[in-house]
């Protein structure tokens, strides 16, 4: 039994017009795997994530099934509590904005280990200072007197992952932990996050957009466009060959160094605006592959060649000619 | 923290300064004077009274008199309690002010700061709609009209509070004049309360928090509530000054022998030590009421008392 399973997951937020940002997902994620989640902005990956632990905007509605370790985290009454923090922690894309802002980063460490895990206060301070220590913050015990605004972008996002983990989670979502932060910074955090993992036994998925990321760190990666998963394989199968076209257009649109002297690759046109109806493929107005058939069939997700990918006409699985 | 507290009431002397001059100016400028009766003083008793009690030197003189006076902590003679100073008649009527003026706040934000709160958690629903519609009516209909209704309701159609009326040491005397101050200060807390927590419970660290898995009463109670107390804290000073004003009406329909009664009835009467006594009064309140306002903001958020906003 995989540690989380999602299965027909829907999520719509109401409004002036009715939202479907996520579109039927199935997903499972093992024990200690690393899955890397990647798409444009508005894909419906952070939604995917946050409907799992019950944190939808108020206007978002959930349907499907999630499971943790067998138990079911939709529904009424906000099942998905139970898990959230101890059993599924999550990184946010604004690290700055996770932390409270009036209260010292020691307390706030020390709470989630106190309200979550049920420790002592005293233990749990100290227990503050080694997860500062463990995620390379310098002078630690130093920084739990300090609020969060006395410290740089950079090392919010490291309180902010230590926060995460104060609970001892099994699951960790990392929600495009490194958008905010500067180049340079980016790298050694992804490498903290990999290594936290490793060291915890702690499954990740990583929400990005930074297919470099990926690369360092996911056993897999799953594809999202329009609110589904296009493609789900093997991140070195996925590195070498994508079969969605539309993967392979993300791959390609990584600015490398050899090719940085010509204009970037892009995809053609925009991701479709969020409520648009579709009769057939998604990505088939922006595909330069699509035949009439993309046009009216919808394509299902089907096992192939180390993957899953949904396209009638997917790229070839063996070394492009 | 102490070097805060020394700048603030430094400059608090340039206001108090101006709150004098303005007040000195404003008083001698109204037609009228404290000798003016229905029926005319002869000439000659009204000139004595005048040279007694200074009226007779030119205006520049008078003020550095008082100003003189002042610094030495003589509010003056007032001009028509005979026989009382200001410093006497303030000294009188300050304790039952400011009780039932610190009541009255007290009571509005341990009243306001629930309602508000509970109304925000219940958006939309019975209770929200219940509070907000009962904070309207507070914050729209006057002091003055509060204040009979609740004498004819809770003084002689149910009998359990007197109409009016002040004994020392009885509390249940206080019990309506507070309420009826306290109101409208309930419901413009409770509205702000409210306002401001829907606007932080929609904050990105609040989403945070509950993902970490903290119990509800703690993102709501460590977390939340904080926070949204930095307008309420602001709100204080005005607070005040609405109670202040309150007070003025409150304590003469209630009949108690505050300092209240002593504004109007000075001004109505050209009391003019008497109506500058209590300005200055009045404006030292203010003035420590929006220190304490500060301290409190401070408090609750570490960006102002680090001196810098992030």
């Amino acid at each position: 039994m995989a540690l989380l399973e999602i299965r027909r997951l829907a999520v719509d937020f109401t409004g002036p017009r009715r939202v479907r940002a996520v579109d039927g997902v199935d997903l499972d994620i093992g024990r200690e795997e690393c899955v890397a989640i990647v798409g444009e902005s508005g894909s419906g990956k952070s939604q995917l994530l946050l409907a799992c632990v019950g944190l939808l905007a108020a206007n978002g509605r959930a349907q499907g099934s999630v499971r943790f370790e067998g138990r079911e985290l939709l529904g009424a009454g906000d099942p998905a509590a139970a898990v959230r923090g101890g059993g599924i922690g999550f990184v946010f894309q604004d690290a700055g904005g996770s932390l409270t802002p009036h209260l010292r980063i020691g307390d706030q460490l020390a709470e989630a280990a106190v309200a979550v895990r049920g420790a002592s206060w005293q233990s749990a301070r100290a227990d503050a200072v080694r997860m500062l220590e463990r995620v390379q913050l310098p002078a630690a015990a130093q920084q739990c007197a300090r609020y969060p605004h006395e410290l740089s972008g950079g090392m919010r996002q490291r309180v902010a992952i230590a926060l995460a983990l104060m609970p001892r989670p099994q699951l960790l979502f990392a929600d495009e932990p490194t958008t905010a932060l500067d180049v340079t910074v980016q790298a050694d955090v992804v490498a903290l996050l990999a290594a936290l993992c490793r060291d915890l036994g702690m499954a990740l998925v990583l929400v990005t957009h930074d297919l470099g990321v990926v690369a360092s760190l996911a056993a897999r990666i799953a594809v999202m466009y329009a609110g589904r998963i296009v493609e789900l394989a093997d991140a070195e199968r996925f590195l070498r060959q994508p079969r969605h076209p539309y993967g392979a257009g993300l791959l390609a649109s990584v600015p490398t160094l050899a090719a940085a002297a010509g204009p970037m690759a892009t995809i053609a046109g925009a991701p479709p605006a969020p409520g648009t109806a579709f009769a057939g493929c998604r990505f088939e107005p922006r595909c330069g592959r699509a035949e009439a058939r993309c046009r009216v069939e919808d394509p299902a997700l089907v096992a192939g060649d180390g993957g899953l990918v949904a396209c009638h006409f997917p790229l070839d699985a063996g070394p492009q000619p | 923290m102490l070097a805060f507290i020394a700048r603030r009431l430094l400059v608090a002397i340039p206001t108090l300064a101006v709150v004098v001059a303005l007040s000195f100016a404003l008083t001698r400028a109204a037609p009228g004077g404290p000798f003016d009766e229905e029926q005319a003083l002869p000439p000659e008793i009204r000139a004595n009274l005048e040279a007694a009690y200074g009226l007779d030197q030119p205006a520049h003189r008078q003020f550095v008199r008082y100003v003189a006076g002042l610094l030495r902590g003589d509010f003056g003679p007032s001009f028509r309690f005979r026989d009382f100073t200001v410093t006497e008649l303030i000294a009188g009527g300050l304790p039952v002010s400011l009780t039932i003026g610190l009541a009255a706040l007290t009571l509005a934000l341990a009243v306001g700061i629930p309602l508000g709160a509970g109304a925000a958690l219940a958006r939309g629903r019975f209770l929200d709609r219940l509070v907000m519609g009962l904070a309207v009516a507070g914050i729209s209909v006057p002091v003055f009209v509060i204040a009979p209704f609740f004498a004819l309701v809770f003084g002689i159609w149910l009998r359990w509070l007197p109409v009016a009326g002040w004994e020392p040491g009885r509390a249940t005397d206080l019990v309506l004049p507070v309420a009826t101050l306290a109101l409208p200060v309930i419901a413009y807390v409770a509205r702000l309360t409210r306002g401001s927590l829907l606007e932080v419970l929609r904050a990105p660290w609040i989403r945070a928090a509950r993902a970490r898995g903290l119990p509800q009463r703690a993102v709501l109670l460590r977390h939340a509530l904080p926070a949204a107390l930095l307008p309420v804290v602001s709100y204080l000073g005005p607070a005040a000054a609405a109670v202040l004003a309150g007070s003025l009406v409150v304590e003469t329909i209630f009949g108690l022998p505050g300092i209240g009664r002593h504004l109007v009835q000075g001004a109505l009467n050209r009391d003019y030590t008497l109506v500058m006594g209590m300005v200055i009064v009045y404006a030292v309140f203010m003035i420590l009421l929006n220190l304490l306002a500060d301290l409190a903001y401070a408090w609750l958020d570490p960006r102002i008392r680090h001196g810098r906003r992030a």
